[in-house]
């Protein structure tokens, strides 16, 4: 425990040194907000919603779903190699290689989405449920340990980090405009509408917006459920897969 | 050109090796299309509207483009967010009682509509099937560009780039021989797929060899941006994650997934200097078989833009060869 816990350490640093991690965790997704609120500003009127309230929510499950790539980052970029190799031939368990980088990535970008909620919140008034906030901020932590553990999962898939990375890419993009983080998809008509619940954003976005504007919990308790199974059953595809002949 | 040739020879030899990769990557593309041609198989709506009544079997008659959901409890204020309806419509005493988030003009237009007074609202995007299909395509294309030329960057990771740089073959050979390989591999499945849908009987909007032509412009555009960021990057991975991030937001503001009016304040300025934007709008003049004679002026602007970005890429790679960096 002790020995996964100093290699979580270092891993953190290194996420933390890393400035396009930095930049794609905690700039990008407030530019996002702040553009697409400004751009769609004219199709909320004067009902107290406003295009700050959609998309400060969605750009931060957008930002979640790239969490992935952080993970696959933190997990195999090139200078970090070398020193998984060091933990591999030290007397640690092999699984706490990638436990410690799901751990991680985990808690930098659990922090980073918690100060931008906090900061949409302020600088552009987005509703985050007031007093029922605690149930959105369980769907989100859930959903950020869900992409952590796809990110290192994908890693142990492909052996190789560009090639997770850039598949992983594509696959979100499609999950995110499928679950309509960018615009709605309903006027596309039934069959669209369909597959939109195909996508785990489409049921994750449901189960946030509705604790804020309805009060409604009923979604919350399934969905983080659900997604801490999927953590768990990809933390356990990584120990079939993950071998440490792979990296040497 | 034997040069060009060996190189080009050399990446499909690579391509083997990573074959689960290329295989996922072109069922992600095939998905991609097929997802495109999906979402245009039902065009031209412009609202969707709950229509809250104790009456469920009689569909009220309602203009063409809205698009009515009958049910029986006004629904829940998180559908009205996420766009799920965009009005809400209760059989009042005074007649039909409409509210939405979209403020009281269009509550008052929607009103007048559903009461047959009003002319149906010019629908936003008259963007015809092909051009819708191919904008959704856009930022596919420019994201997978980026991730294609991963070659490139793992030349010059693993030193390799060194070497070919102090042999007779020159670097703008080599450079081009990516940028070739970058645009076969981006055009053809997409192209392939597409003509699948179109064999199969459905309507793309264009003829094959103009949807092949078009994607190759696309293609010329997305490599040309993909050399000047592998060039800028020095791993694949930041430039990916920077590509990807740039790619979606100028995509968003370009309008490829749905069309702004007018954006107000400086960007609009700011979105007429993005090739994407010119480009889905030379799509949609030639799918309407309307080129107006600012066509060419789109043309050149995007072809300006792909050379601006190749010579940068070129650039900084002569620099830093200069330099002795590799």
């Amino acid at each position: 425990m002790q020995a996964t816990w100093t290699v979580v350490r270092r891993d953190l640093i290194n996420i933390i040194k890393n400035p396009v991690l930095m930049i794609s965790n905690m700039a990008l997704p407030l530019i996002l907000t702040a553009l697409l609120g400004y751009l769609n500003r004219g199709s909320y009127g004067n009902a107290g919603v406003t295009a700050w309230d959609f998309y400060g929510i969605t750009m931060i499950l957008y930002a979640i779903l790239n969490v992935a790539m952080t993970a696959g980052n933190s997990f195999m970029e090139k200078n970090l190699k070398a020193s998984n190799m060091r933990v591999m031939f030290s007397p640690v368990s092999r699984h706490s290689i990638y436990l410690a980088k799901i751990t991680a990535t985990f808690l930098f970008t659990s922090a980073c989405m918690l100060v931008n909620l906090l900061l949409v919140h302020l600088i552009f008034g987005v509703s985050a449920g007031g007093h029922l906030a605690w149930a959105v901020v369980l769907v989100l932590l859930a959903f950020d340990l869900a992409t952590s553990s796809l990110g290192v999962m994908a890693c142990c898939l492909f052996h190789s980090e560009e090639q997770a990375n850039q598949i992983s890419s594509i696959v979100i993009n499609i999950f995110a405009i499928l679950g309509g983080v960018f615009f709605r998809l309903d006027g596309y008509g039934e069959f669209v509408r369909t597959l939109t619940w195909l996508s785990p954003v489409r049921w994750i976005s449901e189960a946030v917006f509705r604790t804020i504007w309805d009060g409604n919990t009923s979604l919350v308790m399934p969905v983080t459920l659900c997604l801490l199974l999927a953590a768990a059953a990809m933390c356990g595809l990584c120990a079939m897969t993950f071998r440490t002949e792979d990296y040497v | 050109m034997n040069i060009i040739r060996s190189i080009l020879r050399n990446h499909f030899f690579r391509m083997q090796e990573k074959k689960n990769y290329f295989v996922v990557m072109l069922a992600i593309t095939g998905v991609c299309v097929l997802l495109a041609v999906a979402m245009t198989r039902n065009t031209g709506l412009t609202a969707g509207v709950a229509w809250v009544t104790d009456k469920t079997d009689a569909k009220p008659v309602v203009p063409a483009g809205i698009q009515v959901t009958l049910l029986q409890d006004a629904p829940p204020m998180s559908a009205l967010v996420m766009n799920r309806y965009d009005a809400v419509v209760r059989e009042g005493a005074q007649g039909l009682e409409v509210t939405s988030l979209h403020g009281g003009e269009f509550n008052a237009q929607l009103k007048a509509l559903l009461e047959g007074k009003g002319l149906p609202a010019g629908h936003s995007g008259t963007r015809g099937r092909g051009a819708t299909i191919l904008g959704f395509m856009t930022m596919f294309i420019l994201m997978q560009a980026s991730t294609y030329m991963m070659m490139y960057s793992e030349d010059k990771e693993t030193k390799i780039f060194r070497r070919i740089v102090n042999t007779p073959a020159s670097v703008p050979v080599y450079l081009t021989a990516q940028v070739l390989f970058n645009m076969v591999v981006v055009v053809v499945p997409p192209w392939c797929v597409l003509a699948v849908v179109r064999v199969t009987g459905t309507d793309i909007g264009f003829s094959l060899g103009q949807a092949g032509a078009l994607l190759l412009l696309l293609a010329f555009l997305a490599a040309s941006f993909a050399l000047m960021m592998a060039s800028l990057f020095r791993t694949a991975d930041n430039c990916v994650m920077a590509g990807s991030a740039i790619v979606m937001i100028t995509s968003i503001l370009a309008g490829s997934f749905r069309t702004f009016s007018s954006l107000g304040g400086g960007l609009d300025a700011l979105t007429n200097i993005l090739p994407q934007k010119h480009y889905l709008t030379l799509i949609s003049e030639i799918e309407q078989g309307a080129v107006l004679a600012g066509a060419w002026a789109h043309l050149v602007w995007i072809l300006g833009c792909a050379l601006l970005m190749m010579a940068a890429g070129w650039l900084v790679t002569g620099r830093r060869i200069r330099t002795g960096m590799y």
